[in-house]
Protein backbone atom coordinates (compact mmCIF):
# COMPACT_ATOMS: atom_id res chain seq x y z
CA UNK A 1 0.00 0.00 0.00
CA UNK A 2 2.94 2.11 0.72
CA UNK A 3 3.65 2.12 -2.94
CA UNK A 4 0.42 3.26 -4.03
CA UNK A 5 1.29 6.22 -2.05
CA UNK A 6 4.85 6.99 -4.19
CA UNK A 7 3.30 9.20 -7.78
CA UNK A 8 4.74 6.71 -10.72
CA UNK A 9 8.20 7.57 -11.43
CA UNK A 10 8.53 9.73 -7.92
CA UNK A 11 11.15 8.82 -5.15
CA UNK A 12 9.27 10.31 -2.48
CA UNK A 13 5.38 11.14 -2.05
CA UNK A 14 4.95 14.73 -1.64
CA UNK A 15 1.45 14.34 0.40
CA UNK A 16 3.43 13.21 3.12
CA UNK A 17 2.84 14.42 6.46
CA UNK A 18 6.34 15.50 6.63
CA UNK A 19 6.45 17.81 3.82
CA UNK A 20 3.05 19.55 4.18
CA UNK A 21 3.43 20.20 7.89
CA UNK A 22 6.30 22.68 7.21
CA UNK A 23 3.79 24.77 4.83
CA UNK A 24 1.11 24.32 7.18
CA UNK A 25 3.79 25.75 10.29
CA UNK A 26 4.58 28.91 7.86
CA UNK A 27 0.91 29.66 6.87
CA UNK A 28 0.07 29.93 11.10
CA UNK A 29 2.88 32.01 11.23
CA UNK A 30 1.44 34.50 7.77
CA UNK A 31 -1.90 34.25 9.76
CA UNK A 32 -0.39 35.63 12.93
CA UNK A 33 1.82 38.64 11.04
CA UNK A 34 -1.29 39.08 8.68
CA UNK A 35 -3.43 39.11 11.63
CA UNK A 36 -1.27 41.45 13.95
CA UNK A 37 -1.12 43.79 10.74
CA UNK A 38 -4.90 44.19 10.57
CA UNK A 39 -5.06 44.74 14.10
CA UNK A 40 -3.23 47.94 13.15
CA UNK A 41 -5.25 48.85 10.38
CA UNK A 42 -8.83 48.39 12.11
CA UNK A 43 -7.82 50.68 14.90
CA UNK A 44 -7.53 47.98 17.54
CA UNK A 45 -4.34 48.49 18.67
CA UNK A 46 -2.42 52.17 18.22
CA UNK A 47 1.44 51.23 17.15
CA UNK A 48 2.88 48.41 14.89
CA UNK A 49 6.02 47.36 15.40
CA UNK A 50 9.08 48.42 12.98
CA UNK A 51 12.69 47.91 14.30
CA UNK A 52 14.33 48.99 10.93
CA UNK A 53 12.35 51.25 8.92
CA UNK A 54 10.75 54.52 11.50
CA UNK A 55 8.28 55.11 10.15
CA UNK A 56 7.77 52.77 7.33
CA UNK A 57 5.17 50.37 8.91
CA UNK A 58 2.96 52.50 9.79
CA UNK A 59 3.43 54.75 6.53
CA UNK A 60 2.63 51.39 4.19
CA UNK A 61 -0.84 49.96 6.69
CA UNK A 62 -2.06 53.83 6.45
CA UNK A 63 -1.75 54.24 2.44
CA UNK A 64 -4.51 54.21 0.33
CA UNK A 65 -3.66 51.03 -1.81
CA UNK A 66 -4.03 48.45 1.76
CA UNK A 67 -7.70 50.41 2.14
CA UNK A 68 -8.48 50.07 -1.48
CA UNK A 69 -10.71 47.94 -0.86
CA UNK A 70 -13.60 47.00 2.12
CA UNK A 71 -11.60 45.92 4.18
CA UNK A 72 -7.90 45.90 5.02
CA UNK A 73 -5.22 44.20 2.57
CA UNK A 74 -3.51 42.74 6.02
CA UNK A 75 -6.94 40.76 6.92
CA UNK A 76 -7.30 39.98 3.31
CA UNK A 77 -3.87 38.12 4.10
CA UNK A 78 -4.84 36.52 7.46
CA UNK A 79 -7.96 34.93 5.56
CA UNK A 80 -5.44 33.75 2.39
CA UNK A 81 -2.91 32.23 5.09
CA UNK A 82 -5.41 30.90 6.86
CA UNK A 83 -7.40 28.94 3.55
CA UNK A 84 -3.51 27.84 2.99
CA UNK A 85 -3.45 26.30 6.54
CA UNK A 86 -6.73 24.45 6.12
CA UNK A 87 -5.81 23.47 2.50
CA UNK A 88 -2.78 21.75 3.40
CA UNK A 89 -3.90 20.27 6.79
CA UNK A 90 -7.46 18.69 4.82
CA UNK A 91 -6.87 15.15 3.15
CA UNK A 92 -4.61 11.75 3.82
CA UNK A 93 -1.12 11.11 2.53
CA UNK A 94 -2.20 9.98 -0.67
CA UNK A 95 -4.39 12.66 -1.43
CA UNK A 96 -2.10 13.78 -4.74
CA UNK A 97 -4.13 10.83 -6.21
CA UNK A 98 -7.28 10.93 -4.02
CA UNK A 99 -8.34 14.44 -3.46
CA UNK A 100 -6.94 16.11 -6.63
CA UNK A 101 -9.26 19.10 -5.88
CA UNK A 102 -7.58 19.82 -2.28
CA UNK A 103 -4.49 19.95 -3.61
CA UNK A 104 -5.35 22.11 -6.68
CA UNK A 105 -7.08 24.30 -4.51
CA UNK A 106 -3.91 24.38 -1.96
CA UNK A 107 -2.06 25.35 -5.01
CA UNK A 108 -4.10 28.18 -6.19
CA UNK A 109 -4.21 29.80 -2.71
CA UNK A 110 -0.65 29.70 -1.92
CA UNK A 111 0.56 30.33 -5.22
CA UNK A 112 -1.57 33.46 -6.10
CA UNK A 113 -0.98 34.75 -2.89
CA UNK A 114 2.85 35.05 -3.28
CA UNK A 115 2.00 37.00 -6.16
CA UNK A 116 0.09 39.42 -4.37
CA UNK A 117 2.72 39.48 -1.69
CA UNK A 118 5.47 39.77 -4.03
CA UNK A 119 3.59 42.46 -6.00
CA UNK A 120 3.34 44.68 -2.64
CA UNK A 121 6.70 44.47 -1.76
CA UNK A 122 7.40 46.43 -5.36
CA UNK A 123 4.43 48.60 -4.70
CA UNK A 124 6.14 49.32 -0.88
CA UNK A 125 9.60 51.66 -1.90
CA UNK A 126 8.39 52.71 -5.67
CA UNK A 127 5.01 53.80 -4.59
CA UNK A 128 5.65 55.24 -0.74
CA UNK A 129 8.97 55.14 -0.72
CA UNK A 130 8.97 53.37 2.52
CA UNK A 131 9.72 49.35 3.89
CA UNK A 132 7.27 47.61 6.36
CA UNK A 133 9.28 44.69 8.03
CA UNK A 134 6.35 42.46 9.16
CA UNK A 135 5.42 43.26 5.54
CA UNK A 136 8.45 42.00 4.10
CA UNK A 137 8.67 38.62 6.60
CA UNK A 138 4.92 38.33 4.96
CA UNK A 139 5.95 38.16 1.61
CA UNK A 140 8.82 36.25 2.68
CA UNK A 141 6.51 33.27 4.21
CA UNK A 142 4.64 33.37 1.38
CA UNK A 143 7.71 32.72 -1.20
CA UNK A 144 9.02 30.03 1.17
CA UNK A 145 5.58 28.08 0.41
CA UNK A 146 5.35 28.44 -2.60
CA UNK A 147 8.46 25.28 -3.71
CA UNK A 148 7.78 23.38 -1.12
CA UNK A 149 3.84 22.82 -1.98
CA UNK A 150 4.43 22.72 -5.99
CA UNK A 151 5.71 18.77 -5.79
CA UNK A 152 2.39 18.20 -4.93
CA UNK A 153 0.30 20.36 -7.50
CA UNK A 154 2.84 18.36 -9.77
CA UNK A 155 2.26 15.23 -9.24
CA UNK A 156 -1.86 15.83 -8.56
CA UNK A 157 -1.90 17.51 -12.60
CA UNK A 158 -0.01 14.25 -13.78
CA UNK A 159 -2.36 12.09 -11.82
CA UNK A 160 -4.97 13.76 -13.55
CA UNK A 161 -3.03 13.54 -16.74
CA UNK A 162 -2.86 9.52 -16.56
CA UNK A 163 -6.66 9.25 -16.16
CA UNK A 164 -7.27 11.40 -19.29
CA UNK A 165 -4.83 9.64 -21.18
CA UNK A 166 -6.25 6.40 -20.20
CA UNK A 167 -9.62 6.95 -21.33
CA UNK A 168 -10.98 8.36 -17.70
CA UNK A 169 -13.19 10.82 -16.86
CA UNK A 170 -11.04 14.43 -15.98
CA UNK A 171 -13.69 15.73 -13.72
CA UNK A 172 -14.42 12.15 -11.84
CA UNK A 173 -10.28 12.04 -11.19
CA UNK A 174 -10.78 15.85 -9.64
CA UNK A 175 -13.59 14.99 -7.46
CA UNK A 176 -13.51 11.60 -6.36
CA UNK A 177 -10.37 10.51 -6.84
CA UNK A 178 -9.04 7.59 -9.06
CA UNK A 179 -11.25 8.15 -11.59
CA UNK A 180 -11.36 5.08 -13.60
CA UNK A 181 -7.63 4.74 -14.84
CA UNK A 182 -4.13 2.85 -13.42
CA UNK B 1 19.57 24.41 -5.41
CA UNK B 2 22.11 26.32 -3.42
CA UNK B 3 23.14 28.53 -6.98
CA UNK B 4 19.12 29.55 -6.46
CA UNK B 5 19.89 30.86 -3.00
CA UNK B 6 22.84 32.41 -4.03
CA UNK B 7 20.78 34.28 -6.88
CA UNK B 8 17.88 34.70 -4.06
CA UNK B 9 20.67 37.15 -1.65
CA UNK B 10 21.73 38.27 -4.99
CA UNK B 11 18.94 40.09 -5.95
CA UNK B 12 18.10 40.78 -2.39
CA UNK B 13 21.49 42.85 -2.61
CA UNK B 14 19.44 44.56 -5.85
CA UNK B 15 16.68 45.52 -4.31
CA UNK B 16 18.58 46.81 -1.14
CA UNK B 17 21.37 48.90 -2.73
CA UNK B 18 19.72 52.13 -3.55
CA UNK B 19 19.14 52.89 -0.23
CA UNK B 20 22.03 51.80 0.88
CA UNK B 21 24.53 53.78 -1.70
CA UNK B 22 22.06 56.15 -2.85
CA UNK B 23 21.03 56.05 -5.89
CA UNK B 24 18.86 58.53 -8.47
CA UNK B 25 15.47 57.89 -8.25
CA UNK B 26 14.38 55.98 -11.39
CA UNK B 27 17.02 53.39 -10.79
CA UNK B 28 15.97 53.09 -7.42
CA UNK B 29 12.61 52.41 -8.59
CA UNK B 30 13.91 49.67 -11.29
CA UNK B 31 16.13 47.63 -8.62
CA UNK B 32 13.26 48.39 -6.43
CA UNK B 33 11.15 46.51 -9.35
CA UNK B 34 13.22 43.84 -10.52
CA UNK B 35 15.09 42.81 -7.35
CA UNK B 36 11.67 41.30 -5.94
CA UNK B 37 11.08 40.10 -9.15
CA UNK B 38 14.70 38.19 -9.28
CA UNK B 39 14.22 36.86 -5.53
CA UNK B 40 10.97 35.80 -5.76
CA UNK B 41 12.50 33.69 -9.26
CA UNK B 42 15.44 32.18 -6.93
CA UNK B 43 13.25 31.39 -4.58
CA UNK B 44 11.16 29.77 -6.01
CA UNK B 45 13.79 27.89 -8.73
CA UNK B 46 15.63 26.35 -5.37
CA UNK B 47 13.18 23.73 -5.01
CA UNK B 48 13.62 20.87 -7.93
CA UNK B 49 10.03 20.99 -8.78
CA UNK B 50 10.04 24.28 -10.16
CA UNK B 51 13.85 24.58 -11.52
CA UNK B 52 12.66 25.26 -14.91
CA UNK B 53 12.06 28.97 -13.55
CA UNK B 54 15.63 29.92 -12.90
CA UNK B 55 15.24 30.06 -16.97
CA UNK B 56 13.96 33.69 -16.27
CA UNK B 57 17.11 34.80 -14.60
CA UNK B 58 17.72 35.46 -18.20
CA UNK B 59 15.30 37.47 -18.71
CA UNK B 60 16.03 39.84 -15.41
CA UNK B 61 19.57 39.62 -15.32
CA UNK B 62 20.26 42.21 -18.26
CA UNK B 63 17.28 44.05 -17.47
CA UNK B 64 19.08 44.39 -13.89
CA UNK B 65 22.39 45.04 -15.84
CA UNK B 66 21.34 47.60 -18.87
CA UNK B 67 18.62 49.53 -16.32
CA UNK B 68 21.46 51.94 -14.68
CA UNK B 69 22.45 52.42 -18.05
CA UNK B 70 19.64 53.37 -19.66
CA UNK B 71 18.53 55.39 -16.70
CA UNK B 72 21.63 57.17 -16.54
CA UNK B 73 23.09 55.62 -12.92
CA UNK B 74 26.02 56.83 -11.87
CA UNK B 75 29.07 54.96 -11.95
CA UNK B 76 28.08 52.72 -8.42
CA UNK B 77 24.72 51.78 -9.80
CA UNK B 78 25.95 50.42 -12.97
CA UNK B 79 28.84 48.49 -11.30
CA UNK B 80 25.91 46.54 -9.48
CA UNK B 81 23.72 46.47 -12.07
CA UNK B 82 26.20 44.69 -14.27
CA UNK B 83 27.80 42.33 -11.92
CA UNK B 84 24.78 41.41 -10.39
CA UNK B 85 22.76 41.56 -13.72
CA UNK B 86 25.40 39.26 -15.16
CA UNK B 87 25.61 37.15 -12.30
CA UNK B 88 21.68 36.44 -12.35
CA UNK B 89 22.00 35.81 -15.95
CA UNK B 90 24.25 32.95 -15.52
CA UNK B 91 22.26 31.40 -12.86
CA UNK B 92 19.87 31.17 -14.99
CA UNK B 93 21.66 29.10 -17.13
CA UNK B 94 21.15 25.52 -17.67
CA UNK B 95 22.65 23.45 -14.42
CA UNK B 96 23.27 19.81 -13.20
CA UNK B 97 20.29 17.81 -14.05
CA UNK B 98 18.01 17.64 -11.07
CA UNK B 99 18.60 15.56 -7.82
CA UNK B 100 14.98 13.56 -7.39
CA UNK B 101 12.57 12.31 -9.84
CA UNK B 102 9.55 13.84 -10.44
CA UNK B 103 7.65 11.13 -12.79
CA UNK B 104 8.14 13.16 -16.42
CA UNK B 105 7.89 16.44 -14.41
CA UNK B 106 5.60 19.38 -16.06
CA UNK B 107 6.53 17.89 -20.00
CA UNK B 108 4.52 15.37 -18.60
CA UNK B 109 1.27 17.34 -17.99
CA UNK B 110 1.61 19.64 -20.30
CA UNK B 111 3.49 17.94 -22.95
CA UNK B 112 1.95 16.31 -26.51
CA UNK B 113 1.31 12.93 -26.65
CA UNK B 114 0.27 10.03 -24.12
CA UNK B 115 1.69 10.37 -20.31
CA UNK B 116 4.07 7.94 -19.36
CA UNK B 117 3.68 5.97 -16.24
CA UNK B 118 7.22 5.66 -14.63
CA UNK B 119 10.29 5.69 -15.25
CA UNK B 120 10.35 8.70 -17.45
CA UNK B 121 13.82 11.21 -17.74
CA UNK B 122 13.02 14.73 -15.84
CA UNK B 123 16.05 16.20 -17.30
CA UNK B 124 15.15 19.64 -19.21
Amino acid sequence: MAERRIPPGWEYNPSNWGNRLPIIGLALVGTAIAAYLSAFQLGLIDTVWEPFFGDGSRTILTSRISHVLPIPDAALGAGAYLIDAVAGAVGGRSRWRTMPWIVLLFGLAVGPLGIVSITLVVLQPVMFDAWCTLCLASALVSLAMIGPAFDEVLASLQHLRRVHDQGGSYSRALWSGEGGAE
Amino acid sequence: MIWQWIAFGIAVGVMVAPDALGFSESVADAFHILGPVAASIGGMAAYDVLRGLRRAHLLVGPAIALAPILLGGDGAAVAVGVVAGLALALLGLPGAPPRGKFGGGWKMVFGRGRARTAGTSDRR
